[in-house]
């Protein structure tokens, strides 16, 4: 978001934007706690009262995914995705290696909506099927929803990255938070 | 052909700076577009793939290390390792390499090597009279320690992808993050005699020297306990991988909060989320990487490349080189983690073929995908030692290079060519052919 934007449109998105954010942030933080726990108190079962706990582990493994998603959205959010990026050893002007980052952006949205594509028929494909798991019975659909919800909130943020690289090569500033609200 | 285009494409999307996901993912669609494969057939292969157990090792893994800094384990293994040998020529130096192993006992991450060690070596080690270039390269150069000695997420993820022992592949690089340790602290001290600058403290007797010892390791009892529970579950056969990995968390945040009183609620929550995000980015891109080994898998693509590596030597040694050489490239281009779930699918059958052991591989891949965490220009490592150091990259890459030319690369070759420093102890613990 631009400082520059109008006030109506700070007060509606801001709120929005930041409000995602710090719902990953407690999914992130109250799914690793849980995780912990959940495994620590398998062992404890285990060596405690004597029991396998197999019902755990499967609960750990489901939850897991909403882990591994919110964070690769949370990656892409804040930018932190794993990238090689040898470009700027040859485009060293800043306008140039903008209009790089722009395409990377580009390619990066469309490859992540069409992973929206895949994780919608998936999903769907698993309500149909309504596959279960082995102890618990528990419908991983639960699971499987989390990479299509992964990837629309990737692709949404890959969409702000690249306005973002748009407006920087285009000689504009770049987006940027009002203070208090990175 | 077709897999000369899909890797070009690979390569390609990472220099342009596409994460590197969906650079994976963009080679799975080449793939997919060009040969008729459904992604219905490929999306639950991946799914069930991550709907594993033994997977969740890698958040625990990296959250443990997350938290060892904050929660002052990592301090207490630096004062260890100055009692041992800090009063040296270079003994700052050596006692970094040192505490840098020692955290990788309870850490599988060389970035958070990197982040705990350097944020306490650097200054200190500037403040004794060390060039910055010098400190910043030693604690980059030696973080891959934290990778080599076990717990190892790449371990982890090679372990995972190519259905092994995940304690057998941990036990391969133990020899390796030895000899590299003595290495570098040996090459440490060479290069501090040509340092003026460094002060050198005054000799003590052998009692006051052990008395030093002895403190460094009572204050230390609950940071290397960490460590000790880590191996004493795994390889005494208490607990899973995994299981071991959630004690160390459970066990670093109690040391945390009730010993060392150094944690806060505030700093666990933040350590929460960011060693999250960063397991997150590390198993999207697993994601990938099994549709796209699944689909070389189908295409044949290991065993046309053994017949090319064959059609060019039959011999056993060039073969190796072969692959040393392979590997440092991918190194200098990549990630290590994505060094390893591409390279293990593709090489591992021409290993086998050859009658290399996939745990000696395992080692050859950890030895050269470590090295290529800070071989540029792809040296993530090197880069985040740098600005932890708020060090320029010329001042740095000369020390670096030292490390890497005379340390690492000698350990790769002795790695390569002598079978038994990765296998003597996954033959001797767990009975590994």
């Amino acid at each position: 978001m631009d400082r520059s934007s109008s006030p109506t449109v700070q007060r509606i998105l801001l709120p929005i934007w930041h409000g995602l954010v710090r719902l990953q942030r407690a999914v992130l933080i109250l799914a690793s706690a849980f995780i912990t726990l959940l495994v620590f108190g398998a062992v404890l079962m285990r060596y405690v009262l004597h029991y396998p706990g197999m019902e755990v582990e499967e609960i750990a493994t489901l939850v897991a995914f909403w882990l591994y998603f919110t964070g690769a959205i949370y990656g892409t959010y804040e930018r932190t995705h794993i990238k090689t990026e040898l470009i700027h050893l040859i485009l060293r002007r800043p306008r140039p290696y903008a209009v790089a980052k722009s395409v990377a952006s580009f390619i990066s949205l469309v490859l992540a909506g069409i992973l929206s594509y895949w994780g919608y028929t998936f999903f769907l494909w698993g309500i149909q099927k309504w596959a279960r798991s082995p102890v618990l019975q528990l419908p991983l659909v639960y699971a499987q929803s989390s990479i299509f919800v992964g990837a629309v909130f990737m692709s949404f943020y890959f969409l702000v990255e690249l306005v973002d690289n748009i407006r920087q090569a285009l000689g504009l500033a770049p987006v940027t938070m009002p203070p208090g609200m990175e | 052909m077709d897999i000369v285009i899909d890797l070009g494409i690979l390569l390609g999307l990472l220099a342009l700076g596409v994460p590197i996901p969906f650079c994976f993912m963009a080679a799975v669609l080449y793939l997919i577009v060009l040969h008729g494969f459904s992604f219905e057939f490929l999306l639950p292969i991946s799914f069930y793939g991550l709907n594993s157990l033994t997977l969740l090792s890698v958040p625990f893994f990296i959250m443990a290390g997350g938290l060892m800094g904050s929660s002052g384990i990592a301090e207490r293994l630096v004062k260890i390792a100055l009692a041992f040998v800090g009063r040296f020529r270079g003994g700052l130096g050596g006692a970094t390499v040192v505490a840098t192993a020692i955290f990788g006992a309870i850490a599988g991450l060389c970035s958070a090597a990197v982040a705990a060690i350097g944020s306490i070596m650097i200054p200190r080690m500037e403040a004794e009279g060390y060039p910055r270039g010098h400190a910043a390269g030693l604690v980059t150069v030696s973080s891959v320690l934290a990778q080599l000695i076990p717990p190892s997420v790449p371990m982890i993820l090679y372990a995972w992808v190519s259905r092994l022992s995940v304690g057998a592949c941990f036990l391969s690089t133990v020899g390796p993050g030895i000899l590299s340790m003595l290495m570098y602290v040996i090459i440490n001290w060479w290069m501090c005699r040509q340092i003026p600058s460094i002060k050198v403290y005054p000799k003590v007797t052998l009692r006051q020297q052990a008395r030093e010892v002895g403190q460094a390791l009572f204050r230390g009892t609950f940071a290397l306990m960490g460590a000790l529970i880590i191996m004493v579950g795994i390889y005494g056969g208490f607990t899973t991988p995994t299981e071991a990995a959630t004690l160390a968390v459970i066990y670093t945040v109690l040391v945390g909060f009730l010993i060392y009183r150094s944690l806060t609620w505030r700093e666990l929550g933040r350590t929460l989320f960011t060693t999250a995000t960063t397991s997150g980015v590390v198993i999207l891109m697993l994601f990938f990487v099994m549709m796209l080994s699944r689909i070389y898998t189908m295409l044949n693509v290991p065993q046309r490349l053994i017949k090319t590596m064959t059609g060019i030597s039959e011999n056993y040694y060039v073969i190796l080189a072969m692959v040393n050489v392979f590997l440092i490239i991918i190194g200098m281009l990549m990630d290590d983690f994505s060094g390893t779930l591409l390279s293990a699918p593709l090489l591992l059958p021409l290993m086998k073929h050859i009658g290399v052991s996939p745990y000696h591989f395992a080692a050859i891949l950890g030895t050269n995908l470590g090295l290529g965490n800070v071989t540029p220009p792809c040296a993530p490592i090197l880069y985040l030692g740098g600005r932890m150091a708020n060090c320029s990259f010329d001042k740095m890459i000369g020390p670096a290079t030292v490390f890497m030319l005379f340390g690492s690369l000698p350990v790769i070759l002795i790695t390569t060519y002598w079978p038994d420093l990765a296998l003597f102890l996954p033959r001797l613990i767990m009975g590994i052919e």
